[in-house]
Parts: C-alpha cells; sequence; structure tokens
C-alpha cells in the first residue's frame, strides 16, 4: 500500500505544490478562524452576558451611623470577677448576658512610662502591660561611658606632603555624649630646612597641629591632643593622629602614638583660632569656668600650639587656676622657619576643688618687644577623678639638675596597688635641654617598660618646654611602678614640674531603667500584690524591681517594695504581697509608680522586655467592679476620614442601685481612660429589674479614642460606693461610627455574578462618581454602605456601574 | 552507485520538469504568502472592530460651563480613540486627543452651548467607527 501511494507521488509531477497550496490554504483558514470566528464568539458571549446582567437598586438612603461593632474577645477584669457567659452574649439585645459580679480586690496597671538616663524606648505600649500575654513594652539599655583605645608604637615615616594615617579609630556612639579625646606621639624629621607635622583629627578636621622644623635630626619631638566633642549616637566618626611632611624632599617620621576617647563627664573650654599678642604681659587664650557640685579632685589637661615671631623672642605660656599658677611658665624660642612652627605646650595635673566657682585659664604672652607671640587649639578640660574607680597620683614641682651627662635619673616615680583592670596612665614635665647643641631625653614608664621616649634639643638655651604622656594599660592585681624618667646631653639640662596619675577605667556596664506609673483609688486597702514580668534579651542581667514608699519618699532598698533578681532571656515574674501599711505605696491621689532596673558588666546594648505589671490592691468594704474590652471599627467600610464621632451603648442590669456606673474610653494621646468630650459623664443610675441602656456620644475629641486601626478600648465601671456586693448583666455592649453616608440596597436578577465598579450620585448641580469594588453573587440582595457618599438634599439620581458595563439607576428625593 | 550517477549526467531530459516544477512552487508560495499577509491584515482589523466596546456612563448638561460632559468607559477589549463626536449630527469640538485604555475611564468634554429643556442626540465615533451615545434631554 505504502509502496503503491510513494510510486503514485513519484509519477505524480504536480504533488508538491498542491501540498503547499494545501498547507497554506489551512494556515489562511486558520487565522480567519482564530482572528474573526473565535474572537467574534468571545466578545459575543460578552455581549451576551452583558445583556443577561440585571441588576436593581431597590433604595437609596441616608445613613448616620454604622452598625453596631461589638465585643471580638473575652472582657478584661480590672476590678472584680466575672460569674457566668462569655462575651458573644454581649453582641445582641437578645437577653442572653454575661454576668460578672463587684469584688473588693482591685487590678491597677501603668497608664504611663519614664525612661531613666539614656535608656531608649524601643517598641509596645503601655496596654502591652495589662496581662502576661508575651506582647512587649521594650527599651535599649544604654552605657554607663563609652571608651576606644588604639596605639601604634613602631616608628612609620612618610615623605607626602598629605596627612598619612598613624593611628585611626572608627567609632559609632550607642549614645549621644561629650568624649574626650587625648592624643600622644613623637615625630622626627629628616632635613632642619622642612618640618614634620602631626595632627589630631576628627572626620578629617584639625583640633591640634604640631609643625615642628627639626633641631636636631635624632630629636623625637612630643605631639600632645586634645579635644571634647559632642558624638551623636548612631553616627559613625574616624579620629585619628596624622602625619606628614611639609615638603617631599623630607621624610618625617612617627611612632609611640597612643589615642584614647573616652564619655565620662567632663568640664571643658577651648579656643582654637589663633590668637596673636606682642604684650609681654599674660593674656588670657581660654578660660574654663565651673562650680563643682561638691568638694573633689580633678584631673586638669591642657593643651595649645604656640608659635613665635623671630629667633630671638620666647612665647611664654602658663596654666592658672584662681589666678594661682598651677603649671608655670613654658617658654619657646622658636627655631628656623620662626612664625611657620607650631610647638606643643602639653600639661595634666591634680587639683582639690571645693564647691565653688574656679577659673582655670591658659595664658600667653612675648618674652621682649618687638616679638609677636601666637597660640591656637588650646583646650583645658577637667574631669573629676572620682568618677575613674580609683586613682594613684605622684608630683615632684621642684627643678633638678644632672650630676653628669648622659646618665638617667627618675624624676617622679608613682608607686600603688592595682586592681585588675584597664588603667588610663599620664604623666606630664617641663623640660629644658639647657643648650643649643645638646638635646635633654625624657622616658615615660609603666611598669619598668618605656612607653614614650622624647628627645628635645632647643634652639635657645632658655627654652623651657611642657608635655604630657599618656597611655592605656591592662593591669592586674599587685604593686605597679610609673616612673617619667630624664637625662640631659650637657649637665645644664633641667626638668622641672613632674606629675603622674595612674586612673582605673570605670567597668563597663549597660543599664535599663525605667519606671511605669499608674493611678489607683484612695480607698482603705487591707492588701496590695504587685507583680512584674519581664525578661532581656541577654542572660545574666542584676534586676532590682521598686515600688515606690510615698511615706519614706524613696524607693526601697529592701523588704516590702522591693524584689531583686537575676534574669536572663526567660520572662520571670516577680511578686510581693505587702500587708503591712499598703496605702503607703500610693500617694494621697492614688498615684504610684515602679521602677525597673537591669544591670549587666558588657558594653553590648541589650532589651529589657516588659511583659506585665500590675497592682492588686484588695479593700476592706468597697466592692468594685471594673471591665474592659477592645472593639473594632470597620475603617475599611467607614474610613476615619468620614468618621463624625462615635456613639457606645451598653444594656445592663445591676442587682444595686446605690450607685451609678460610668462608661469611659481609653485616649490613646493620653494614655488614660477618660470622659472628656463624652456627651454624658454623669453616669448611668441603674433601675432594678430592668435592662438599663447606657449611651454616650462623642463628638468632639473623638479621634483621640479611636486608634489608627480603628479600636476603641472601652471601660465599664462602677461609682466606688458600694457596700454590698452587686451583681451585674451585660446583654449587649459596642460602639458604632457616626457618619453621614449612604446606604444603597441593591439586587441582583440575573443568573451571573455582577461586579459594581462606580457609583454615580448627581443631582441638578454635581455629577460624583465614585469608584466601588462589591460583588453581588446572582440572586442576591445587598445593603452597600458608603460612608464617603453624602446624599443630596433635594433629588437625586443614584447610579450604579457594573463592569460589564450595564448601568442600574434610582431616583430619590 | 556510479552507474546511477552515470545514468543521470547522460539523462537530458530531466531539466526542463525540474524547472518548471521548481517555478511552480515558488509561485505558488509566493501567492499564498501575499494571500496569507492580507488575510491577517483584514481579520486583524475585523477583529479589533470587534473588540470595541464604550458605554456613556454619564451625561451631564453642565451649568456651570455651560459645556456637555460625558463619562465615557472602555469596556472593551483594545484600547480606544474617540475621533469624532456630533451632536444633532453636526460634529463638535471636544478635549482631543481623547484615549482610553481597556478598564478606563474619564470625562469627555464637548464644547457645546446647549439650551434647557432641549433634546440632543449625542453621537461619539471611536476611530474604529464605534458609535455610542443617544437622546438626552436638557434639564
Amino acid at each position: 500500500m505504502l509502496e503503491a501511494i510513494i510510486r503514485r507521488l513519484r509519477h505524480d509531477k504536480h504533488g508538491v505544490s498542491n501540498v503547499i497550496v494545501v498547507m497554506l490554504s489551512l494556515v489562511l483558514i486558520v487565522i480567519i478562524v482564530g482572528n474573526v470566528v473565535l474572537w467574534s464568539y468571545q466578545m459575543n458571549q460578552i455581549d451576551l452576558e452583558r445583556m443577561q446582567e440585571t441588576l436593581n437598586i431597590t433604595n437609596v438612603t441616608r445613613i448616620t451611623h454604622s452598625p453596631w461593632f461589638t465585643a471580638q474577645n473575652e472582657f478584661s477584669i480590672i476590678a472584680g470577677s466575672r460569674l457566668s457567659g462569655t462575651y458573644t452574649d454581649t453582641k445582641v439585645l437578645d437577653g442572653s448576658y454575661e454576668t460578672f459580679r463587684e469584688e473588693t480586690t482591685q487590678i491597677f496597671n501603668p497608664s504611663n512610662y519614664v525612661i531613666s538616663s539614656s535608656t531608649s524606648y524601643v517598641s509596645g505600649n503601655i496596654l502591652n502591660l495589662n496581662s502576661n500575654d508575651n506582647a512587649y513594652m521594650n527599651f535599649r539599655s544604654y552605657p554607663n561611658y563609652e571608651v576606644r583605645y588604639q596605639e601604634s608604637l613602631t616608628s612609620s615615616s612618610t615623605t607626602s606632603t598629605v596627612y598619612q594615617d598613624k593611628v585611626s579609630i572608627s567609632f559609632t556612639p550607642q549614645i549621644t555624649a561629650d568624649f574626650v579625646i587625648i592624643a600622644t606621639a613623637e615625630v622626627q624629621g629628616s632635613s632642619r630646612s622642612y618640618q614634620a607635622k602631626a595632627q589630631l583629627s576628627v572626620n578629617s578636621t584639625a583640633y591640634q597641629e604640631l609643625m615642628y622644623r627639626v633641631k636636631d635630626l635624632a630629636d623625637w619631638y612630643p605631639f600632645c591632643g586634645l579635644k571634647r566633642l559632642t558624638l551623636n549616637e548612631g553616627t559613625n566618626y574616624v579620629i585619628k593622629i596624622e602625619f606628614c611632611t611639609n615638603n617631599a624632599a623630607e621624610t618625617a617620621y612617627i611612632r609611640n602614638a597612643r589615642l584614647i576617647i573616652m564619655s565620662l563627664q567632663s568640664e571643658y573650654a577651648e579656643s582654637e583660632e589663633l590668637s596673636t599678642t606682642s604684650s609681654t604681659s599674660w593674656q588670657d587664650k581660654v578660660t574654663l569656668a565651673f562650680t563643682p557640685p561638691d568638694d573633689g579632685d580633678y584631673l586638669i589637661i591642657a593643651t595649645a600650639n604656640c608659635r613665635g615671631s623671630a629667633t630671638n623672642r620666647d612665647v611664654n605660656i602658663r596654666l592658672v587656676q584662681d589666678d594661682t599658677i598651677v603649671h608655670t611658665d613654658t617658654i619657646r624660642r622658636p627655631g628656623s622657619g620662626t612664625t611657620a612652627n607650631y610647638y606643643t605646650f602639653g600639661v595634666i595635673r591634680k587639683v582639690t576643688l571645693d564647691a565653688a566657682l574656679h577659673n582655670f585659664k591658659i595664658q600667653y604672652c612675648s618674652s621682649g618687644t618687638p616679638g609677636i607671640a601666637g597660640i591656637n587649639y588650646a583646650h583645658l578640660v577637667a574631669i573629676k577623678l572620682s568618677l575613674f574607680d580609683n586613682n594613684h597620683y605622684a608630683e615632684d614641682e621642684n627643678e633638678s639638675s644632672p650630676a653628669a651627662s648622659y646618665t638617667w635619673y627618675d624624676k617622679v616615680t608613682n608607686t600603688y596597688t592595682a586592681d585588675d583592670g584597664n588603667y588610663l596612665i599620664m604623666g606630664s614635665i617641663s623640660y629644658e635641654s639647657g643648650s643649643t647643641s645638646y638635646s635633654v631625653g625624657l622616658e615615660f614608664q609603666t611598669e619598668s617598660a618605656s612607653r614614650q621616649s622624647p628627645l628635645i634639643e632647643h634652639s635657645s638655651s632658655t627654652t623651657y618646654e611642657s608635655t604630657f604622656f599618656m597611655t592605656r594599660q591592662t593591669l592586674t592585681v599587685g604593686s605597679k611602678t610609673d616612673k617619667i624618667r630624664w637625662m640631659g646631653e650637657r649637665i645644664n639640662a633641667r626638668v622641672k614640674n613632674a606629675r603622674l596619675i595612674s586612673c582605673k577605667l570605670p567597668t563597663l556596664t549597660q543599664t535599663a531603667e525605667v519606671e511605669f506609673t499608674g493611678t489607683s483609688n484612695t480607698q482603705n486597702w487591707t492588701q496590695l500584690e504587685w507583680t512584674i514580668d519581664s525578661s532581656f534579651a541577654t542572660t545574666d542581667v542584676a534586676t532590682t524591681f521598686q515600688l515606690y514608699n510615698y511615706q519614706t519618699s524613696q524607693y526601697p532598698t529592701s523588704g516590702d517594695g522591693y524584689m531583686a533578681d537575676t534574669i536572663s532571656m526567660t520572662d520571670v515574674t516577680k511578686n510581693q504581697t505587702i500587708t503591712n501599711n499598703p496605702t503607703d505605696f500610693r500617694d494621697t491621689d492614688g498615684n504610684w509608680k515602679i521602677k525597673l532596673r537591669g544591670i549587666k558588666a558588657t558594653d553590648t546594648q541589650f532589651e529589657l522586655k516588659v511583659d506585665w505589671v500590675e497592682l492588686k490592691a484588695t479593700t476592706s468594704d468597697i466592692y468594685r467592679l471594673s471591665i474592659s474590652n477592645n472593639f473594632f471599627i470597620d475603617l475599611s467600610t467607614y474610613p476615619l476620614s468620614y468618621i463624625n464621632g462615635v456613639e457606645i451603648l451598653i444594656s445592663y442590669n445591676a442587682t444595686e442601685d446605690a450607685e451609678k456606673w460610668f462608661l469611659r474610653a481609653y485616649n490613646w494621646t493620653a494614655s488614660s481612660f477618660n470622659d472628656v468630650g463624652f456627651n454624658n459623664t454623669g453616669g448611668s443610675q441603674p433601675i432594678l429589674n430592668e435592662w438599663n441602656e447606657y449611651a454616650i456620644n462623642v463628638i468632639d475629641d473623638w479621634t483621640d479614642y479611636v486608634k489608627n486601626d480603628g479600636t476603641l478600648l472601652i471601660e465599664f465601671l462602677d461609682e466606688g460606693l458600694n457596700t454590698t456586693q452587686a451583681i451585674v448583666e451585660i446583654d449587649f455592649g459596642g460602639v458604632r461610627a457616626i457618619i453621614d453616608g449612604t446606604r444603597l440596597d441593591l439586587r441582583n436578577s440575573s443568573p451571573l455574578t455582577i461586579h459594581i465598579v462606580a457609583i454615580w450620585m448627581t443631582n441638578s448641580t454635581s455629577h460624583q462618581r465614585y469608584n466601588a469594588d462589591l460583588f453581588i453573587n446572582s440572586g442576591e440582595e445587598v445593603t452597600y454602605i458608603r460612608a464617603d457618599i453624602i446624599l443630596p438634599e433635594s433629588e437625586f439620581i443614584a447610579k450604579v456601574i457594573t463592569e460589564r458595563g450595564n448601568i442600574a439607576v434610582f431616583t430619590g428625593d | 552507485m556510479a552507474a546511477k550517477l552515470r545514468k543521470f549526467l547522460r539523462d537530458k531530459r530531466a531539466i526542463t520538469p525540474v524547472l518548471s516544477n521548481l517555478l511552480l512552487m515558488v509561485v505558488a508560495v509566493a501567492a499564498m504568502a501575499l494571500a496569507t499577509t492580507a488575510t491577517y491584515v483584514i481579520t486583524t482589523n475585523l477583529r479589533e472592530n470587534m473588540s470595541e466596546r464604550v458605554i456613556v456612563e454619564d451625561l451631564w448638561f453642565n451649568n456651570s460651563t455651560g459645556n456637555i460632559n460625558v463619562y465615557l468607559r472602555n469596556i472593551g477589549k483594545i484600547a480606544l480613540q474617540v475621533s469624532t463626536v456630533y451632536i444633532n449630527h453636526t460634529f463638535q469640538p471636544f478635549t482631543s486627543p481623547f484615549r482610553l485604555e481597556i478598564g478606563a475611564h474619564r470625562w469627555l468634554n464637548i464644547s457645546y452651548s446647549w439650551a434647557s429643556g432641549s433634546l440632543y442626540y449625542v453621537d461619539i465615533v471611536t476611530s474604529r467607527g464605534t458609535h455610542v451615545g443617544g437622546y438626552y434631554k436638557a434639564p
């Protein structure tokens, strides 16, 4: 059979073109059918469906209220107890009810919170504390202080005329604070014709700058930097010691560079711009005036950079306290380059101050006429030494001369017993080479190790300079010795005003502290039970809970009103019952407060999570009932912008008529229950044995009571007068929105589901279209409420447009 | 195999039928390609015409402007463009160009001084020739 077909095809010379014609004809048919016939069928289908669609508007009316929104969860009981029924019985006015009973215990939760010091709020709201439900208020801890230290001790060199990094600290503070920055280093240059430069900078802004033309190529000239800056939380800062040369033909060197920043509280003054004087009388450059809160020891640190105008005149600088010299004259005669050179002035000294006004000044003048003394980057800081865990100080103010050249002598020694921990160790000294050809050597030692060792040859035998040293050392328990040693290459070298201090840096801790406040009543309490449920986002936090005692006007540190525990990441419920004078823990207005504090030795911030804070007071004679619940307005149908107020209704039956009953709403702005703006604040006087309907309208300030998600928190409570126990039945409780909207009654009589896409409301002056998105099943009648459509006062036409393009019309007046 | 090749080369009669067949195929393909393209274009236009649906949601004799505003909605399966507006069979200027994507809707403003109580036949014509409109009595 197949062979016959193939044979026939071989003989049929027209077969191929016939096949092609047939195939292409088929393609044509497919195109025609696809493009015309099928599409025509589809459009006919659409037209048919459109014709089948039958939508009627049966009525259009104005509505002034939304439906009632009732309770979705069980009532919270602040005082009293539940006897029977559930919240579902309060959804409809139908005679089924939920029953509550007054009790002599009453529960109070916080209505506000105050975060202490630099604790920061993270999330949650005060209502999260009403129950132990894992809904938290979170707070972030803050550090007692922050400190960063970096050092680069080896010698570095550069021929660059652009500042190069020697030591850098990149730092983002956890909290905004004033940071004291201290820097030390030694610089050297390879040529007497150019300058070696060093500077202290923060985010590329210079705050101390040394420009030193080398006198002796073997010298290591000291650099001292000091600055106090407010560094902002969450902002990154880069603090640097940088160095360079002023000419690429010279190599600049730097070594023993140390940089520390710390946010210990301090007093501070500065004057950074260049000041000059030709006067030989002392001029004030910067004044630090402050009154200590109490008597105490302070560490005074001062820096400046100075310059002279002639190689035969000196620049004099000194530090005075209350017009008494604290640090005697520093005398600097400029070398070659004169005004291009800026030299170091660095001083520390421990002073004891009483609680009176004190003035510290950096003063300067010229040694003679004509001569212009210049000074810039003058900084003065006073740190109270009690801020450190401990400190040890030694000084020797006398001038010393060497018995022999090239021989090292101890100038001042500080011996003390250290604890385990980090110490900030500083020293300062005045020094004179006494020769223009020979140098004076200094050495700052801790535990017999050399930390800094400048070598300076002066341009004048009368030059007497001052510098300070700094290092941070981690010490272990035991006796320690710090020293400043010195040596003269000639016996006319001199040193004086030598001081050493070793300060133990405080242990880094993080603290989260928050105070919760609330209101209660002024009834006679016979017992008070207070409860806190909390945890932390870290382990082992030493936590104290304190209930304020208004009788002693303080938070207790033991006994009633005090609890302590070590709490980790799991919720811990702390509870204490006070039977002895429980009313001491509220004021005359019924206010109370609880403080919660967690402390941990760490530099990492953590979060405090508070789940539940409650005071439960038991009264001897007054029976109370107070219940609350959330009611949710459907904002998708009744947007806040179209709500004009809210209405609250409760239907109840009480077994006592001696006291009134009240409705209050939670004011989300004021964070408390109140009835401001209610049309009736006088309460409802019940009539026995019948359902009492108590309705409230809130037209003014209603927005304070409705949260952004439509939540209203309503409280129903008694007047607080009953000495006999009342039982209250609640048949209905609900809230509804007061609106000025439109209700459309629609009926879909067609066999198809209808999609409403638009509503028109027209009258003689306005044709207004409103977008809609409503599906109506076949045969269904629906009520469509639009809070945003205001029905015209006069005759109107309402039109409803379907997605298929049909229009239903209603004429009203 | 070699014998078959020799026979093919010796067969002088084969060239003409091959050429004629090839020519016939080329003519057939070209003719059908033209026919296919023409069919595609024509049927696509037909399909687009069939797909066009537009409704008048509202017509407003606007007192404040003195014009006629027509709210149109494209309920068809293709974007449309209003090309002409007739009132009482007379062309009237309108906000042009007026294009409606699928499902889009907006006002078409017709500059026309209407008189209260008069009857108007409003005819809106799309670029594909679809008409929408009807009789409207001015309030």
